[in-house]
């Protein structure tokens, strides 16, 4: 208020522009990261289905051979980095104080700029992806490489590569901040008597993927910054003219590459964790257990990147240990997903959207974790590697276990964001179209790779034409759903849906449901 | 019916036609190409790694069924709609305490069990035995094969056929000149690049190593088993016309061989300084 008394410096709460450009309430940001993630959800998601229209048919189509391999490489970095982090970044700032019972995340101006960096980041990429077009900047293909940017190769490509690596590492600074934040809220503004073990998993999961982010990210930097010398002051670090090796990069990426995908998978197994006891009316099963599998996921995580790299000339002792600490990785793994089963198992189970993600999640993500077992073992990796067999095994991690993870905790607590309920015959119309459509998008690509089509390839032989068609009829499908999320959630914010009751769900507990709405 | 319960009616409506029109659409007469399994295997490499794959994905396949079936059930009986209550002293039970060792021990037990046999698969053919072997180098360029028979000095340069000029059916498998090599023979092939990374993959042969420019790589078969083409394309992205690099593995009898490779001694010949 604007008096003359001891707290006349406050001002009132700002609106319009002001508002969410300096915002530094954990609410307000955890809005800004959910729909700048739901934007770039729509723009790479979009990049996905041109590619698979492209590949419907064989023959060239839409695209040339340059376009369509830079297509491949946004698609990846604009989800991972632009939709799938932050979007889980948007829901740990809006939930993880709620959890805790704290006001605000312990850095709320840090919390501001983790997220203005991202909207420059992306006009890094839009410069990366308009550079080919100008000439003065030279001969360029534009980002060719695929998300992984391999040298030679990345340091052959022309200036739109360095556009990318310095939206990269823009990307990497918003993503530490955002994980120092979010590891100091946790361990110091937690309630009086709350303790460390008793926290809900998805703050758990957050914790670790916080400490997981600190620890990789600055290696996925030191790989760009090491590029960048390469690409311009001659040195050689992955040139075997000069002294260096191509492969250096591969292990420094996937140090970073492989831990990330737990950083992406872990919210969600907080997500699940928070959703699957609510709708089965009976605590989570194992949740000491589930901790303990989510430590060892980080902390094993760490060592075993190498299996990304089986055929890159190492020493048979290297590929056994990698295949080793990769196979031992599913034990905690299955761990998290018998619990959540055991869980459902004699409760007394009702099935709104969020429940019914959980259970998909629960079966799909199966299939992408046992293709990845195949993955892992050293012979038959010979066969499935480069191919279409990776791809079909990617997203089956990264679609339910990321994506619909998110979903999930998208329709459990958007009454709790809005106030509003939503559409709930809507929304299980979109869950069942979504994943029939992905279903449909990915299963015929293991087949596709087995029978011996590699990935990143803009055309193809004959025999490979009738698992595309299939594939990208169901690219179609799933594309489609998200015009149905669209309605679905800006249907919700305006409030088409009855008001939300207190607590939303019956049977919901924790610190977040006991305070009031916004 | 009030007007936003009507436009749902309709969404809905929308939605299954949508489905189901996609789906009417992939009917198609040919149904030849839907294979589900790994090419035939013709060296003992690969037969290997596919009994491997073989076993693997039906134990995995096993495990999922399992699964789907608990959920399904659980699905079913377990529901509020049912009438049933949580059973809530579930989790103090035995199963409920002593449930998660069984599952870390089964677990345990496959992974053992998997490591196991791939142990016994890399024992044969990961390092390359130290005999006497046909030794052919691979070298990947952007965007064509160089495969240089090292003893008899000969190269042999391989480019895709452009789409008039390949036959019927194999546009992007077909290649100018064919890697011709003589069955029951063990060869070594060592693998680099000119430029970028590439990698050859011929799935009937069975193995797959990285050609890096400046290194050299080795991969090495025991032998051919049968003659006849195997195609396979590179497997590693390599640039703009990486999708254009088929290679043609034309396996002839060692008689066959031995006259292709004299005949080539004449006409083409490496370089040599």
């Amino acid at each position: 208020m604007r008096d003359k008394g001891p707290h006349s410096g406050l001002q009132q709460k700002p609106t319009g522009v002001r508002r969410w450009l300096f915002s530094t309430h954990h609410k307000d940001i955890g809005t800004l990261f959910l729909w700048f993630a739901f934007g770039m959800l729509l723009l790479g998601g979009l990049l996905g289905v041109v590619m698979r229209a492209e590949l419907l048919l064989p023959g060239k189509q839409l695209l040339t051979p340059d376009l369509y391999n830079n297509l491949i490489t946004n698609h990846a970095i604009i989800l991972i980095f632009g939709c799938v982090l932050p979007a889980a970044v948007g829901m740990a700032n809006w939930m993880l104080p709620l959890m805790i019972g704290a006001a605000n995340m312990a850095l709320p101006r840090l919390n501001n700029l983790s997220f203005w960096l991202l909207p420059l980041a992306m006009l890094l990429l839009l410069a990366s992806l308009l550079s080919p077009m100008v000439d003065a900047l030279g001969a360029d293909t534009g980002v060719n490489t695929g998300w992984t940017l391999y040298p030679p190769l990345s340091v052959e490509t022309g200036a739109s590569m360095d556009f990318l690596i310095f939206s990269l590492i823009i990307l990497i600074v918003s993503q530490l901040l955002t994980a120092i934040n979010i590891l100091v809220t946790i361990i110091n503004l937690r309630a009086p008597g709350l303790l460390l073990r008793s926290l809900p998993l998805f703050v758990w999961a957050w914790l670790l993927a916080a400490l997981l982010l600190i620890v990789i990210t600055p290696v996925l930097a030191s790989a760009m910054i090491l590029l960048f010398f390469d690409r311009h002051f001659g040195t050689s670090f992955f040139r075997a003219i000069g002294g260096g090796d191509p492969t250096l990069f591969q292990h420094l990426f996937w140090f970073f590459g492989h831990q990330a995908l737990y950083v992406l998978l872990l919210p969600s197994i907080g997500i699940l964790a928070a959703i699957i006891p609510v709708f089965a009316r009976k605590p989570l099963f194992g949740s000491t257990a589930s901790k303990v599998s989510m430590i060892m996921l980080t902390l094993f995580g760490l060592f075993t990147w190498v299996h990304h790299q089986y055929i890159t000339g190492l020493s048979l002792k290297a590929v056994e240990y990698s295949m080793l600490g990769a196979l031992l990785i599913t034990i905690p793994a299955g761990l998290i997903v018998f619990n959540f089963i055991a869980t459902m198992w004699r409760g007394a189970m009702t099935f709104e959207t969020p429940m019914l993600f959980a259970i998909g999640i629960l079966l799909m993500l199966t299939i992408g974790g046992f293709s990845g077992v195949m993955l892992t073992i050293v012979p038959i990796n010979q066969q499935y590697h480069g191919s279409m067999f990776v791809v079909a095994h990617l997203h089956y991690i990264l679609i339910p276990g990321a994506l619909f993870g998110l979903y999930a905790g998208l329709f459990f607590w958007l009454p709790r964001w809005t106030g509003h309920m939503y559409d709930e015959t809507l929304a299980r119309t979109f869950f069942w179209m979504s994943a029939i459509g992905f279903n449909l998008t990915f299963f015929p690509l293991y087949f596709l790779g087995l029978a011996g089509m590699p990935r990143r390839i803009i055309d193809y032989n004959v025999v490979f034409t009738e698992f595309n068609l299939l594939s990208g009829v169901g690219a179609g499908i799933f594309a489609l759903s998200h015009l149905l999320l669209i309605y679905l959630v800006v249907g919700c914010i305006r409030g088409h849906g009855k008001t939300a009751t207190a607590t939303v769900w019956e049977g919901a507990q924790g610190l977040e449901w006991t305070c009031d709405v916004r | 019916m009030t007007p936003l319960a009507e436009i749902k009616r309709q969404t809905i409506r929308l939605s299954l036609a949508i489905v189901t029109c996609f789906g009417l659409s992939t009917v198609h007469p040919v149904f030849a190409e839907f294979t589900v399994n790994l090419p035939t295997p013709v060296t003992s490499a690969a037969q290997d790694i596919q009994h491997i794959h073989q076993q693997t994905v039906g134990v995995l396949a096993a495990i999922w069924v399992l699964m789907c079936l608990l959920i399904i059930y659980s699905v079913w009986a377990h529901r509020k709609s049912r009438g049933v209550a949580p059973d809530l002293r579930m989790h103090q039970g035995a199963w409920g305490k002593w449930a998660w060792l069984l599952f870390v021990g089964i677990g345990l037990a496959l992974c053992l069990r998997l490591a196991g046999f791939s142990h016994k698969t890399l024992e044969k053919h990961w390092r390359v035995p130290e005999i006497p072997m046909l030794e052919v180098m691979v070298i990947g360029h952007q965007w064509w094969w160089e495969f240089v028979y090292l003893s008899a000095d000969v190269k042999v340069e391989s480019r895709y056929l452009k789409h008039d000029d390949a036959p019927e059916g194999l546009y992007l498998r077909a290649v100018d000149n064919n890697f011709v090599l003589p069955v029951n023979t063990p060869i070594k092939f060592l693998h680099t690049s000119g430029d970028v990374l590439h990698t050859m993959w011929v799935p009937e042969l069975g193995f797959k190593k990285a050609a890096i420019p400046g290194f050299i790589t080795q991969t090495w078969i025991a032998g051919i088993k049968q003659t006849g083409l195997y195609r396979g394309q590179c497997a590693q992205m390599c640039g703009t016309n990486h999708a254009y690099m088929p290679v043609v593995v034309e396996a002839v009898s060692q008689a066959q061989f031995k006259q292709w490779l004299a005949q080539k001694t004449t006409t083409d010949r490496r370089i040599t300084p």
